[in-house]
């Protein structure tokens, strides 16, 4: 495949590092170039037949495609520049003019650009010879198509001229010429100009050795081929494959570079051999010996330096794929999840990471050797799921992607939360044959979670609990649950005895711990002694990890028998009091845990905070009970002057009843004397009457509730305020109806609130002039119940007051203390009914109060 | 049945009381009727014997000082005497101002009221009776001559006889004779009396 990027020229590296000198390094390489093509043409020439005025090889072309290669296309001009003195020079010993001279070098310019100009648009500049395709794109391009159409060209340009008359041999001569070139000399200089001296020196020791036995080894077999060369044309020259294996071993072991080097000593050993007439290609005319010899190197080289990309390419992606296998391998060490391969049928695990031993526990042979070993480690309850969903998920079943999340024990006991998600690869049948994927520890996290869970449960719980021990077992069941453990227990602190005593227990159905749960009953602690003890006189939490082996552990042996070891245990503060302890304890050994413990102090004063709050409820209930007394103390005060009236009008009667009872004696008239004692009874009762209902008014009693016949109420509560309104001329009128369902409600509670309204309403009509109009009315209703109106005809209320009326301390009465429509108010919605006003239509405002009838209550 | 020569009135709305007190006033000889409001009071008929009004502050409707108010401007005379159970200075003394005779809070001493009922009957039979003599006074006045008359005033300005002649141009004797008729039909013993007459009448002007 192909490489991707393609490297930069050697000169373009060149030029991004010293950009400030690129003048001082374009005449280097012009210099360079000058020399080199001088040199290589000097060469050329000596390894020329001296009959023959062609060369075998003319390196000069082979340092113009390199320099050509290696530098940007607007560089080049300058290269020919510099090339072209030294080819004058050089040609010069040949003779001629000028012109003469300079044909073929236009000849060769033209060639190697068409080959630059080639390999930089199909192949990369300079070519890579490690790729097989660059390599193969060089050959064709420069060694072979270049030279030929330039070879043909400058051919028939000969011909025509008529500097030479047989084309074929002119044209065949310069192709295979350059050809030679191509393939022997120019490699070699683009490599060495590439990587330069530098890449020699990365060589290690062992292949400097290697490389002295190949370079011996080819020597030694040259020179002995040297001397015993069979004479004789059309028989194989030993000269020919003898050096095949060293070659063939260079190509293999140091790649296109080190086969170039020496093929380059094969070609030059045979070319001196036939300059000195020996070697097979001496039989033949001199041109013909040329082509020969040209021909047996093409042949010798061209294979070759295919094998040598072959083997350079594989050799890379050798290369390649081990760096992968090493980057894999060193992210499957750093990661510390486990990234896992398996193969499915048969099942077997091909890659765990190394994550595995420290999440597990357990080593990763264990795993290889026994692929079940997976299952095994899951936590009993978690297995069958887990199974089931694998089992299905490899079925092909759900989606390709597999996400759950289970517990597994590790061989301490302890447990840890996995993430696992996987990725099936199906074959061609779309069936799956190999399942990876990556599990997390998420213990942490889980942990967190879990606590969160239990804090934000605990915290509804005492949001919504009515009372403390309708609580406390649900926060122990809630703890073990979440947090996984077997047994919750509650004790309280008993002040007086100075000791803590049990209260109750929670454990998890499938845990039997008959004779602890005994013991735990009966027990007592003193402040340190014990779990509990301990945690009392701390204030703090505690952790036991097993308490089996804990000295001051007073219930161990039991514990130890009936298989429980871990403990904790955190106390219940009410401000700095400990007013209890709960403590857990689990079946498995398990390590202190300080984010469970600071939890658990969390919930420890919560439930603290928790008692405080229905302390402050009951003390409020309290004190607004005290209040309603009050208040109805008050109100009678209020009405001392109707209730003196009230009861001096009995007595009033009786003291005339008695002195007619006198009077008729003294006439002598028993009749109408026992008539007269008879009304002083009557009178005497009534008096008696009212003292009761005013003493139960004033009476502290706790609301007794019955069921009421709520219009009876009503009249009662009329006869009491009746003098009240008698006085302020205010105009009664009750509109009850008939048929009224029972109220289960206290009856002196609804005399307040009924006394409370009327009086509020004789006030309002007192204060303005008009009609002073008061209507009192009952009725049924199917929604609200029972619902009575106290209407009065005085100033009304505006919209604000209707608002703030039923607030405590809120009083239009300059001696008012504002309690009273409070207190009703909770009267009547402790009654589980609604009191509101309205303001009349016309004048005046009404007064609503609603209470349930029995369906409701029902 | 016979004219009562007293009769007690007891307005109270509540049924006990009256009950009780019209106990008591029977049983110490007086006649009583008793009404539940103000307004039953005002409608009955009354007969015309010294009485007097038991009457409680407390009504319903019409209260019991604003019955007094009501009597006092139809001119019904009966004296009242207001019981109560429960009063403040102010009615008291708004109820002794507009006239009654006393205010009783209850419970009272038996004793109390009924010494205050015979203090009323005794008012109330001597208003009557000065009202009785007021009105035959004026009948006797209407039975005399306008002639008779202007002798009258001007005997009662204190003029003589001759004076009186002079005044009316007529003669002494008429006058003398008139003047007789004047002193017979008045009833007056002396001059003194008539002059007293007149003053009742009133008619003791002086021109």
């Amino acid at each position: 495949m192909r490489d991707p990027a393609p490297r930069q020229s050697g000169a373009e590296q060149i030029s991004r590092i010293r950009p400030s000198l690129p003048y001082a390094h374009t005449a280097l390489i012009a210099l360079l170039v000058c020399a080199g093509y001088y040199l290589g043409a000097e060469l050329a020439f000596m390894l020329r037949i001296p009959s023959t005025r062609s060369a075998i090889i003319w390196v000069p072309n082979a340092v113009l495609l390199a320099v050509l290669l290696l530098t940007p296309p607007r560089t080049w001009a300058i290269w020919f520049l510099a090339a072209l003195p030294a080819h004058l020079v050089a040609q010069s010993r040949d003779g001629g003019f000028v012109l003469v001279l300079l044909y073929p070098f236009f000849a060769n310019v033209a060639q190697v650009i068409i080959a630059a100009m080639g390999l930089r648009c199909l192949a990369a500049a300079p070519p890579r010879f490690n790729i097989l395709r660059d390599m193969t794109l060089f050959v064709l391009i420069a060694a072979i198509t270049a030279p030929a159409l330039i070879s043909f060209l400058a051919a028939w340009l000969f011909v025509s001229v008529g500097w030479e008359t047989d084309f074929w041999l002119v044209s065949r001569g310069r192709f295979l010429n350059n050809m030679t070139t191509g393939l022997t000399v120019a490699p070699l200089i683009l490599m060495a100009a590439e990587s330069g001296l530098a890449g020699l020196r990365r060589r290690r020791g062992q292949r400097y050795v290697e490389f002295a036995l190949l370079a011996v080894g080819l020597g030694g077999t040259l020179y002995l081929t040297h001397t015993w060369t069979t004479v004789g044309a059309g028989s194989i020259p030993l000269q020919l494959y003898a050096p095949l294996p060293f070659l063939l071993w260079a190509a293999v072991r140091f790649g296109p570079g080190g086969l170039c080097l020496f093929l380059l000593v094969v070609a030059a050993h045979a070319i001196s051999g036939t300059i000195s007439g020996r070697g097979p290609y001496v039989a033949q005319t001199p041109a013909e010996n040329v082509l020969t010899l040209q021909i047996s190197l093409a042949v010798l080289a061209i294979p070759l330096m295919f094998v040598a990309a072959l083997i350079g390419e594989r050799r890379k992606k050798e290369e390649a794929l081990r760096e992968s296998e090493e980057r894999f391998r060193w992210m499957g060490d750093a990661i510390p999840d486990v990234i896992w391969f398996t193969a499915l049928e048969p099942e077997k695990i091909l890659y765990v990471s190394p994550s595995f031993e420290r999440i597990w526990g357990l080593p990763v042979e264990d795993l290889y050797r026994n692929p079940r070993l997976w299952t095994e480690t899951i936590l009993p309850e978690d297995r069958d799921h887990v199974n089931k969903t694998f089992a299905r998920w490899i079925a092909g079943e759900k989606v390709n992607y597999h996400d759950i999340e289970y517990r597994i024990i590790q061989p301490n006991g302890a447990i840890r939360w996995i993430h696992e998600r996987g990725v099936l690869r199906l074959n061609d049948q779309g069936k799956p044959y190999l399942a990876s994927g990556i599990s997390t520890d998420i213990t942490e996290r889980k942990q967190a979670e879990q606590r969160l869970i239990v804090q934000h449960t605990v915290t509804q719980m005492l949001a919504t609990a009515a009372t403390l021990e309708e609580v406390t077992p649900k926060i122990l069941q809630a703890v073990c649950k979440c947090l996984v453990w077997d047994l919750g227990e509650l004790w309280c602190t008993d002040r007086a005895a100075g000791v803590l005593r049990w209260v109750e227990v929670w454990h998890k159905e499938s845990i039997e711990a008959p004779q602890f749960v005994a013991t735990s009953r009966d027990r007592t602690f003193m402040p340190g002694i014990g779990l509990p003890g301990r945690v009392w006189s701390s204030r703090e939490p505690a952790y036991i990890p097993d308490v089996v082996q804990d000295s001051n552990f007073r219930r161990a042996s039991i514990a130890a028998r009936e298989g429980l070891h871990a403990a904790f245990g955190f106390p219940i503060l009410l401000g700095s009091e400990v007013v209890g302890v709960m403590d857990f304890f689990s079946q498995d050994i398990r390590q202190p845990d300080q984010d469970l413990l600071d939890m658990m102090a969390t919930i420890g004063s919560q439930i603290g905070q928790f008692i405080e709050r229905k302390r402050a409820e009951e003390a409020f209930h309290t004190a607004q009970m005290e209040l309603a007394h009050v208040t109805r103390v008050a109100t009678l005060g209020e009405m001392t002057a109707s209730i003196a009236h009230e009861i001096n009008q009995p007595l009033g009667a009786f003291v005339n009843n008695a002195g007619a009872c006198l009077s008729w004696l003294d006439a002598e008239n028993l009749e109408e004397a026992r008539n007269s004692v008879a009304l002083m009874m009557d009178d005497a009762q009534r008096a008696s009457e009212i003292i009761t209902r005013i003493r139960a008014l004033v009476k502290k009693a706790p609301p007794q509730k019955d069921w009421l016949e709520i219009n009876q109420t009503i009249r009662e509560v009329i006869a009491l305020a009746q003098s009240e309104v008698q006085r302020n001329h205010i105009a009664l009128e009750t509109q009850l109806s008939d048929d009224m369902p029972l109220v289960f409600a206290d009856r002196i509670q609804l005399q307040q609130v009924m006394l409370n309204l009327m009086m509020n309403a004789i006030e309002a009509m007192i204060q303005v002039t008009g009609p002073r109009e008061l209507l009192i009315s009952s009725e049924a209703d199917d929604s609200k119940g029972v619902v009575v109106v106290v209407r009065d005809s005085g100033p009304g209320l505006d919209s604000k007051s209707l608002e703030r009326l039923f607030e405590p301390f809120y009083t239009t009465k300059p001696q008012g203390m504002g309690m009273g429509l409070a207190i009703c108010r909770s009267i009547v919605q402790a009654h589980g009914g609604r009191l509101w006003a309205t303001t009349n239509r016309d004048r005046g405002a009404s007064f609503h109060f609603s209470l349930p009838t029995g369906e409701e209550l029902a | 049945m016979s004219e009562p020569d007293a009769m007690v009135f007891v307005v109270d709305d509540d049924a006990q009381t009256r009950d009780a007190l019209k106990n008591l006033m029977r049983s110490v000889g007086l006649q009583v009727e008793v009404f539940a409001s103000a307004q039953d009071f005002l409608r009955s008929k009354r007969p015309d014997v010294p009485a007097c009004l038991v009457l409680d502050v407390r009504l319903r409707g019409l209260s019991g000082l604003d019955l007094q108010k009501r009597m006092a401007e139809a001119k019904i005379e009966v004296p009242i005497i207001f019981i109560t159970g429960y009063g403040d200075i102010p009615m008291t003394v708004q109820a002794m101002k507009a006239g009654a005779v006393e205010f009783l809070t209850k419970p009272f001493r038996n004793q109390e009221l009924l010494d205050a009922i015979q203090q009323a009957l005794e008012r109330d039979r001597s208003t009557r009776e000065q009202r009785a003599k007021n009105e035959e006074l004026h009948t006797r006045y209407d039975s005399l001559t306008p002639r008779e008359r202007e002798v009258m005033t001007l005997v009662v300005a204190g003029l003589l006889n001759k004076q009186i002649a002079g005044e009316l141009r007529t003669s002494e004797t008429t006058v003398k004779n008139h003047r007789h008729q004047v002193m017979e039909k008045m009833g007056a013993d002396s001059v003194a009396e008539l002059v007293k007459m007149a003053y009742k009448l009133g008619i003791a002007t002086v021109k």
